[in-house]
């Protein structure tokens, strides 16, 4: 149905490990802008991955950033050029060109295109990280350089979540010493894991409606790396109804059975009987009275069945997989079986599913 | 490849129907994209078709009235001697109309590359040389158009299962004795362009007066091999190299073929790599990916090019678009390449047709209604019989039993989408209820090894999309044994807190988004069946909103889009039927 299917190039974060999440930071975020050249980056062992024949990140762009430590410690990429350069950031010690985080280090994103938006993300400790959402883009630079930033250069009033411009984020643990992280990103989304403990997703939807000219969520419950049955208050955005009212209770939607409604297609105590799984599409709603809608399906993520691949929680797989491990080639983990992965925090609940390279060892 | 859309409407005008008969004979027209042909006997409406695009379509495989039954399948035959009498090597090819395919007799374990072994090593009489064609033929199933079966003694029949002159070609051999095969003849009517005007001897059928009740049916073809392209096997190519390799690992599904500085052991999955020149180093491969004390043999089997090894999956395991999984990958350090080179085999396709069954059958104590079947391993044969003998495995409202009991179908306005794979059609007889449904054929995105998703609705009755035990009409043929009739229900989309579908509320407030639009949302269908339980994929072409407070009927996405329903607005737990509509025609 290519309900999940990205529609742009897409760049895979492949199972990179680092010391701190100072470190992940500061490479993710060249990860997401395709910076390959700035000079911290040769020592950080870059390794991401770029397929479908394209880096998939010519939309993203640095908008501002924050370094406690520097002299000049708020900044604007110099160029437009620079948006791409982590280099490119001037002054002694500034911590997204030396690539030396610290605490309460901040830095803004753009993603471009006809509508873009803002992605606030903050170091906020050695073990978190803090985003906020700007679906309208328009995070206004230049102010004091302070961490966060405040009013009126810094957040917007529908900055998500929180609003306003108060210092509420959306939180985000697992960043403890030496972990993986593994996710994708393509034009308008990105997602990845924690130590396939950790889920978040920031961006766009596929085939929402056509009035809807900002599809994008931000997930907010990221401690919790599963499909659950049905969980409110997973997903924000900002109501496509107005533009103006941040909605955080946002749900998943799965697809169920409708003869069996106690279950979904994805939490059975058997795989298909071809000996196959599906990858589904996950989708997200929002029932906020006045503001009731369908926001479309995530890109590129979806749901593994329980069963199956599932009796262990991470893995790679094609939706042929016949979850035997029989030696066939089509089993997981036993080779030609890497176009996805999957992992889950829960090994009884469907768990969430990244697309993938093709050939590289997951996990 | 893809599929092409056609809708039953002429551009801007719906079809309204004031006879059922003349509605099956439009619909039947407009199916195999007659654009000509008129009826005789009915007003003008009921004559006409859809003027929707030209192109591929559903074809006529038959079509019976009057007492005569006109076909549309080209036919040839096969007369086999015993294999003494057969020299290794020799040959026969069969053209189907798209590709000519050339079968080698095989006694020492070695074809020509590009060809197809038939294996008589252990064949005796001519017989068994029958048996084995049929077995190679068939294994290899829609590789080619044509199926082989038992023609009697020393004899195979050939049938091109896609109807058309196409199929009316030239075959040949190089068998001495008297091994023969005819040329293909009786192929009638142009691919997916037959015209009901060129019927003969079913004239009911020709001339759009179709009798109820009793005798006159018609069986009709899905095209989804012109739509995307024949089935082929997932290819696989090594090309060695004699020079630069320190070590070189070949991966061929779970299996390992390791390059070594030594001789060759049997058993070992290995190979010297040390041979030269690039000609034996590729004797030296195939004869270790062949040899049967390897893990090789139950994969596939590796054909030598000279300078370059091909790597066979074996159909029987790796039909299609299943081979497409199989790991293909090379290691170490050397100057070997392989085609494709991305992880896996590729470019595997499946692609199997439908047949579809259609009759004006009054069942007892109704009104006329269309009687239907659909066939999903393309193989009527065919009789001359008021009511034909179906297959073993044709899908009704049971196997080999039509749908025929429901009253849903209606006069009025009709609606419809169509392509070469699947058609879904929806009465509207004016009230509320009455309103019937149709879906024939294949659903999209099913998984790799369910080569036949077809599925036909059984409750023309119900237009709707419901989440009620209804919805249990999705009557298939199991993927997991090809013999079990099955029935499955609609996937519906839920979520939110309390608990609620997406789609279903009586307060409407989940259901009109507040866009002011509705989401246009995927119908998946399952099978919960014990050991046949399978999600088998989604209607295409049709799909579901929310209840709306539009009303029962109407369009969205400027036309784009039709929908009905046979409730009442806010009824709980009913959704329209969206079909995808043509952006021209008012509904």
């Amino acid at each position: 149905m290519g309900m999940n299917t990205p529609t742009g190039n897409v760049k895979l974060y492949n199972r990179i490990s680092h010391t701190s999440t100072a470190v992940f930071l500061v490479d993710f975020v060249a990860f997401l802008i395709d910076d390959e050249g700035s000079s911290f980056i040769t020592g950080l062992n870059k390794s991401w991955l770029t397929t479908n024949g394209g880096t998939g990140g010519s939309t993203w762009k640095m908008v501002e950033a924050y370094s406690s430590a520097a002299s000049t410690n708020r900044q604007t990429p110099p160029t437009t050029s620079g948006n791409n350069a982590l280099d490119s950031f001037t002054g002694t010690g500034f911590s997204w060109k030396t690539g030396s985080l610290l605490a309460g280090d901040w830095i803004v994103l753009e993603c471009g295109g006809t509508n873009p938006f803002h992605i606030y993300i903050e170091l906020n400790s050695t073990t978190q990280i803090g985003y906020k959402f700007m679906p309208l883009g328009d995070f206004s630079t230049g102010g004091s350089a302070v961490s966060p930033p405040v009013s009126p250069n810094g957040f917007s009033a529908t900055a998500i979540p929180g609003g306003g411009s108060s210092s509420s984020l959306n939180a985000q643990t697992g960043y403890t010493s030496t972990v993986y992280y593994t996710g994708d990103a393509a034009d308008r989304f990105f997602s990845f894991h924690i130590n396939l403990a950790t889920f978040m997703y920031i961006g766009e939807t596929n085939q929402g409606a056509s009035a809807d000219t900002r599809p994008y969520v931000m997930y907010t419950d990221s401690d919790n790396l599963r499909w659950d049955m049905i969980t409110a208050s997973q997903w924000s955005r900002l109501s496509p109804v107005d533009n103006a009212t941040e909605l955080t209770a946002g749900s998943n939607v799965q697809m169920f059975n409708v003869a069996d409604l106690g279950n979904r297609v994805h939490y059975g105590d058997v795989i298909d009987a071809t000996g196959e799984f599906r990858i589904l599409p996950v989708g997200v709603f929002f029932d906020d009275t006045n503001h009731n809608h369908f926001a479309g399906w995530l890109v590129g993520v979806g749901s593994a069945p329980r069963d199956g691949v599932l009796s262990v929680t991470s893995g790679t797989a094609n939706q042929a997989d016949r979850g035997d491990d029989t030696g066939d080639g089509i089993g997981p983990n036993s080779g030609g079986e890497e176009n996805f992965i999957f992992t889950s925090d829960l090994n009884t609940a469907p768990g969430v599913m990244h697309f993938w390279d093709g050939s590289s060892t997951f996990p | 490849m893809a599929y092409t859309t056609k809708y039953y409407a002429k551009t801007g005008t719906q079809m309204v129907h004031t006879d059922l008969s003349d509605a099956l004979w439009s619909i039947v027209r407009w199916l195999v994209n007659d654009q000509t042909s008129t009826s005789t006997s009915a007003s003008s409406q009921d004559a006409a078709s859809s003027t929707g695009p030209a192109g591929p379509g559903w074809m006529l495989v038959a079509a019976r009235s009057n007492s005569s039954l006109f076909t549309t399948r080209a036919t040839a035959t096969i007369t086999t001697i015993a294999a003494a009498s057969i020299n290794d090597a020799e040959w026969f090819y069969i053209n189907d109309g798209t590709d000519t395919i050339y079968y080698e007799f095989d006694k020492d374990n070695s074809i020509t590359p590009g060809r197809v072994r038939v294996d008589i090593s252990g064949d005796t009489t001519a017989d068994d040389v029958r048996d084995t064609i049929i077995s190679v033929i068939n294994t290899r199933g829609s590789l080619s158009r044509i199926a082989a079966s038992n023609g009697g003694s020393a004899t195979v029949d050939l049938l091109n299962r896609q109807p058309g002159t196409d199929g009316n070609q030239t075959n040949g051999h190089n068998v001495g004795g008297a091994f023969n095969i005819t040329n293909s003849t009786g192929g009638a009517q142009g691919d997916g362009n037959g015209t009901m005007a060129g019927i003969t001897g079913a004239t009911n059928w020709r001339d759009g007066s179709i009798a109820v009740g009793a005798t006159d049916w018609c069986v009709l073809r899905s095209d989804r091999r012109t739509a995307l392209g024949q089935s082929a096997q997932a290819t696989g190519r090594i090309t060695p190299s004699t020079s630069g390799t320190t070590s070189v690992t070949i991966d061929i599904g779970s299996q390992t073929l390791t390059g070594v500085a030594a001789t060759r052991t049997s058993g070992w999955d290995d190979f010297d790599y040390r041979v030269t020149p690039l000609s034996s180093l590729c004797d030296e491969i195939v004869a270790a990916l062949n040899d049967t004390n390897n893990n090789f043999t139950a994969l596939g089997r590796a054909v030598d090019g000279s300078t370059y090894v091909d790597f066979e999956l074996n159909p029987a395991n790796y039909f299609g678009r299943l081979g497409n999984l199989v790991k293909f990958a090379l290691g170490g350090t050397n100057s070997y390449s392989i085609t494709p080179n991305d992880g896996t085999f590729a470019s595997g396709v499946t692609t199997e047709d439908v047949q579809l069954y259609l009759k004006m059958a009054t069942p007892s104590g109704t009104p006329d209604e269309f009687e239907h079947l659909i066939m999903p391993f393309d193989d009527f044969v065919g009789d001359n019989n008021n009511t034909p003998t179906f297959p073993s495995t044709a899908i009704g409202d049971a196997l080999q039993n039509p749908v025929d009991s429901t009253t849903g179908l209606n006069v009025g306005v009709w609606i419809g989408v169509a392509d070469e794979g699947m058609a879904s059609l929806i009465s509207d007889g004016g009230s509320v209820e009455a309103a019937g449904w149709l879906y024939w054929g294949d659903l999209d995105a099913p998984l790799p090894s369910d080569s036949r998703p077809f599925v036909i609705w059984d409750r023309a009755d119900f237009c709707r999309i419901t989440d009620a035990s209804l919805t249990q009409y999705w009557n298939r043929l199991s993927p997991a044994d090809d013999t079990t009739f099955i029935v499955g229900t609609l996937v519906t989309l839920y979520s939110g807190s309390p608990n609620a579908s997406v789609t279903r509320e009586n307060t409407g407030d989940h259901l009109l988004n507040r866009l002011g639009e509705q989401p246009i949302l995927p119908v998946g269908v399952y099978f919960a069946t014990t050991n046949h339980r399978h999600m088998a994929g989604f209607l295409r072409n049709v799909y579901m909103i929310g209840n709306t407070s539009a009303g029962v009927r109407g369009t969205l996405g400027s036309m784009s889009y039709a929908y009905r329903m046979d409730n009442n607005v806010g009824a709980d737990g009913i959704q329209p039927v969206v079909l995808k509509w043509d952006g021209l025609t008012k509904y």
